[in-house]
C-alpha cells in the first residue's frame, strides 16, 4: 500500500500534467459549486469530453478534483448569500451567513477552507485504507458474486428515494429497461432497436448521463430566470487565525471521520454526510445555543463533513462499481469512457493508474486550500454571473459531451430525450438517481445472471454457495434497512429546512 | 388563487405519467415475444419480461395510491407558470432545430447562432453580450477541443476550412 503510494508520487512529480490537472480540476470544481443552480455532478458532467484524450490516471485526477473542489465551493454562497452553491452546503447556511450579517465574511470563509481542505486530506487516508482492504477479496468475485454485487447496488434505490419507495422503484425499472436496448449481452440478438443501426450499442452512458444531470438541470433553472441577482458585499479574504485554526481541529478530525464514514454508504451520502457531523458537534458542544448564530466550529463540522463525505462516497465506487449518489454515478460513466472497469478488479488491473490518483487527491487537498485563500476574495463576483449567458453556455458543453463519446449526432438527441425524462421525473416528484443505477447495474445484473445460471446448469444454489454470496447478500439486507432509515432521515431534514433548494440531484 | 401546479392536479399528472407508464410496459412485453429462442436458462426475452411486468405493476400501485390520496387542493407542490413552461416547449424544439443544423452547418456555425438567439430569448438587451460573447465562446470552445484536447466536433462549412 505505502510502496504503491511512493510510487503513485513519482509518477504525479514526473509527468507534470497531472499537477496541471489538480489544479485546474479544483479551481474550475470551485467555480461551478460556487454559482447557485450548479452543482458539482453537473462539473463533472460537462468536463467528461475533456477527458477523453486523456491518460486514465489524468482523466480520473481532473474530475475527482473537480468533484472535491465543487463540493467546497458551494459553501461559498452559503456563507455569502444564503443560497447554497450545491445541496451538501446547507448545513453551513445557518452559521456562515450569520457570520457574514456581522460583517465577518472572511473569517468564514478561511475556517470554511481550512476545514474542507484539512477533511479532504483525512478522508484521502481514509479512503487509501479502506479500498485497499475491500480491494483483496478482489479475486474471490464470479459471476453469481457479481451479480448479487449488481443486486446490492440496485437495494441503493430504497435510500435514495425519499417520500415514495414506488416512484423510486419505477425509476429504477425504467433504468433497467432502457438498458436492455441494444445488443443481448450473451447471443448478441438485438433487442429494442427499431431498426435503428445507432441502438445496436445500446444508449451510451455520457449521453444519458449529461442528460439526466445537466440538460434537466438547465430546464429547472429556466423557471426563475429571471430571478433577481444577490448582490455580495466586499470579501477580504485570508488565513484564519492561529487560535480560530486550533480550536477547529478536533471538531474536523471527528467530522472528517463520520463524514466519510456516512459517505461511504451508499445512499444520500453528501448531505447528510455535513448535518450528521453538524448535529453531533452541536450536542458536542459546551455551548450548543451559539450554533445558527455564526459559530466557527458550526461551519467547520458541516464543510470538513461535506468534503470527506466526497472521498467515503469514492470508496464503494471505485472498489465495487457501485455509485451511491448523482455525482459518484457521473464519475463511474466516467471512469468506463476512460477505459478502467470499476470494480473489484480495478484495483488488480489498474493499480498504478489507482494511486498516481490517489497520490493527486493528496496533493488537491493543499491545493485546495492554496486556491480557496487565493479564491475566496473574487468567489463573490462569480456568484453574480448571469443565468442569461450561462445556461446557453452549458447547452452547448452539453452537446460536446454527448457528441463527443461516438463521433454521433445521434447522442445529442439521446441527451435531449433524457434531459426531458429527467425534468418530468424531478417535477413529479420522481428520483433521477434509480435510473442511473438501472442504466449501469442492469447490465451488469443480467449477464452475470446468465452466466451464473449457465455454469450451473440451472441451480440456484450457486448463489449461496461462497461466503462471499453470502456477505453481499447480508449486505443488500442491511443497505435496504439502513436505506429506508436514512431517507426518512432526509426527509425530515427537507421538511425542517422546507427547502427545495435540497432537491437530491 | 396562487399559481403553480396544486396537489390535486400533481395527483391526476402522476395518474397520467403512470397510465402511460402502463401502455409501454404492455408495449414492452408484446415486443419481446419476437424475440428468439436460445439455449440457457434464461433467454434473451426474459430480462426485459420480468422488467416490463414489475413497471406494469409498480404503475398500478402508483395510479391506486393517487386515486385513494389526500388532497390538499390549496397545497402547491411545484411552482410553474406558462411563460415559464412556453420557455422549455421553445427550448426543446429550438434544441431539435439545431441538432438537424448541426448535421449540415458544422458545429461553430450552428452553435453560435444558437447561443446568440437563447441569450435574446432569455432577456439580454445588450447587443455586445448578445453577439460578440458567443462568438468568442464558440471559437474558443473549438480550439481548446478539437485542437487541443482532440475531441472531435460535428464538421461543417466553416471547420472544413481549417
Amino acid at each position: 500500500m505505502l510502496g504503491n503510494l511512493i510510487s503513485g508520487f513519482l509518477t504525479v512529480f514526473s509527468y507534470p500534467i497531472n499537477l496541471l490537472v489538480v489544479f485546474l480540476g479544483v479551481g474550475l470544481g470551485a467555480i461551478i459549486g460556487a454559482m447557485p443552480g450548479l452543482t458539482a455532478t453537473m462539473g463533472i458532467a460537462v468536463a467528461l469530453p475533456i477527458t477523453f484524450g486523456l491518460p486514465a490516471e489524468v482523466g480520473l485526477t481532473l474530475l475527482i478534483s473537480i468533484f472535491i473542489g465543487g463540493i467546497y465551493g458551494g459553501g461559498i454562497p452559503a456563507i455569502l448569500i444564503k443560497t447554497p452553491g450545491t445541496p451538501a452546503s446547507a448545513a453551513t447556511i445557518a452559521d456562515g451567513f450569520s457570520l457574514t450579517k456581522k460583517g465577518e465574511a472572511s473569517k468564514a470563509l478561511g475556517i470554511h477552507v481550512f476545514s474542507s481542505s484539512f477533511a479532504t486530506l483525512v478522508g484521502t487516508f481514509i479512503l487509501i485504507f479502506a479500498s485497499s482492504i475491500i480491494a483483496s477479496f478482489a479475486l474471490e468475485f464470479g459471476a453469481a458474486e457479481y451479480f448479487l454485487l449488481s443486486v446490492f447496488g440496485l437495494s441503493i434505490i430504497a435510500s435514495v428515494t425519499g417520500d415514495s419507495l414506488v416512484k423510486g422503484l419505477i425509476a429504477g425499472v425504467i433504468g433497467i429497461i432502457l438498458s436492455t436496448v441494444g445488443m443481448d449481452p450473451i447471443v448478441g440478438f438485438p433487442r429494442f432497436t427499431f431498426g435503428n443501426y445507432e441502438m445496436m450499442q445500446g444508449f451510451s452512458l455520457v449521453p444519458a448521463l449529461i442528460g439526466l444531470f445537466a440538460i434537466s438541470q438547465v430546464f429547472n433553472e429556466i423557471e426563475d430566470i429571471e430571478m433577481s441577482i444577490v448582490k455580495t458585499g466586499k470579501v477580504k479574504g485570508g488565513f484564519p487565525k492561529i487560535s480560530e485554526i486550533k480550536s477547529i481541529i478536533p471538531i474536523s478530525i471527528q467530522s472528517a471521520f463520520i463524514g466519510t464514514f456516512i459517505g461511504a454508504i451508499p445512499g444520500p451520502g453528501a448531505i447528510l454526510g455535513s448535518f450528521i457531523p453538524y448535529s453531533y458537534a452541536k450536542k458536542q458542544s459546551k455551548n450548543p445555543e451559539k450554533f445558527g448564530q455564526g459559530e466557527i466550529k458550526g461551519i467547520a463540522a458541516a464543510e470538513a463533513g461535506n468534503n470527506s463525505a466526497v472521498l467515503g462516497a469514492l470508496i464503494p465506487t471505485l472498489t465495487l462499481g457501485i455509485p451511491g449518489e448523482a455525482a459518484t454515478a457521473v464519475l463511474l460513466g466516467g471512469l468506463m469512457i476512460l477505459g478502467l472497469k470499476p470494480g473489484p478488479m480495478l484495483f488488480v488491473d489498474n493499480i498504478n493508474t489507482v494511486y498516481t490518483v490517489f497520490a493527486s487527491i493528496i496533493i488537491a487537498a493543499f491545493v485546495l486550500l492554496a486556491e480557496g485563500l487565493f479564491l475566496s476574495k473574487y468567489m463573490g463576483k462569480l456568484i453574480t454571473i448571469s443565468k442569461k449567458i450561462l445556461l446557453p453556455s452549458i447547452l452547448i458543453l452539453c452537446v460536446i459531451g454527448s457528441f463527443a463519446i461516438r463521433n454521433s449526432v445521434f447522442d445529442i438527441g439521446v441527451a435531449l430525450a433524457f434531459g426531458i425524462l429527467g425534468y418530468i421525473f424531478v417535477k413529479l416528484n420522481f428520483p433521477i438517481v434509480p435510473i442511473l443505477l438501472g442504466l449501469i447495474l442492469g447490465p451488469i445484473a443480467e449477464s452475470n445472471l446468465r452466466r451464473a445460471l449457465m455454469i450451473s446448469k440451472g441451480n440456484l444454489n450457486i448463489f449461496f454457495q461462497s461466503w462471499l454470496s453470502i456477505v453481499l447478500i447480508v449486505l443488500t439486507v442491511i443497505s435496504l434497512i439502513i436505506g429506508v432509515k436514512m431517507s426518512n432521515k432526509l426527509t425530515e431534514i427537507k421538511t425542517n429546512n422546507q427547502g427545495d433548494e435540497y432537491n437530491v440531484q | 388563487m396562487e399559481r403553480g401546479v396544486r396537489m390535486d392536479q400533481h395527483s391526476k399528472l402522476e395518474i397520467f405519467l403512470s397510465i402511460i407508464l402502463c401502455l409501454i410496459s404492455i408495449g414492452i412485453f408484446l415486443m419481446s415475444a419476437n424475440f428468439p429462442d436460445a439455449s440457457g436458462n434464461l433467454k434473451p426475452n426474459t430480462f426485459p419480461r420480468i422488467m416490463s411486468s414489475l413497471l406494469f405493476i409498480l404503475s398500478l400501485f402508483l395510479i391506486y395510491k393517487n386515486i385513494f390520496k389526500k388532497k390538499d387542493k390549496n397545497k402547491v407542490i411545484f411552482d410553474i407558470n406558462k411563460k415559464e413552461y412556453k420557455y422549455i416547449l421553445f427550448l426543446i424544439i429550438l434544441i431539435l432545430i439545431y441538432i438537424y443544423l448541426i448535421k449540415i452547418l458544422g458545429f461553430i456555425l450552428t452553435s453560435i447562432i444558437f447561443m446568440s438567439i437563447l441569450i435574446y430569448l432569455f432577456g439580454e438587451k445588450r447587443k455586445t453580450i448578445i453577439f460578440i460573447f458567443p462568438t468568442i465562446f464558440i471559437l474558443a470552445l473549438y480550439l481548446v477541443f478539437s485542437k487541443l484536447a482532440m475531441v472531435p466536433l460535428p464538421q461543417g462549412l466553416i471547420e472544413n476550412l481549417f
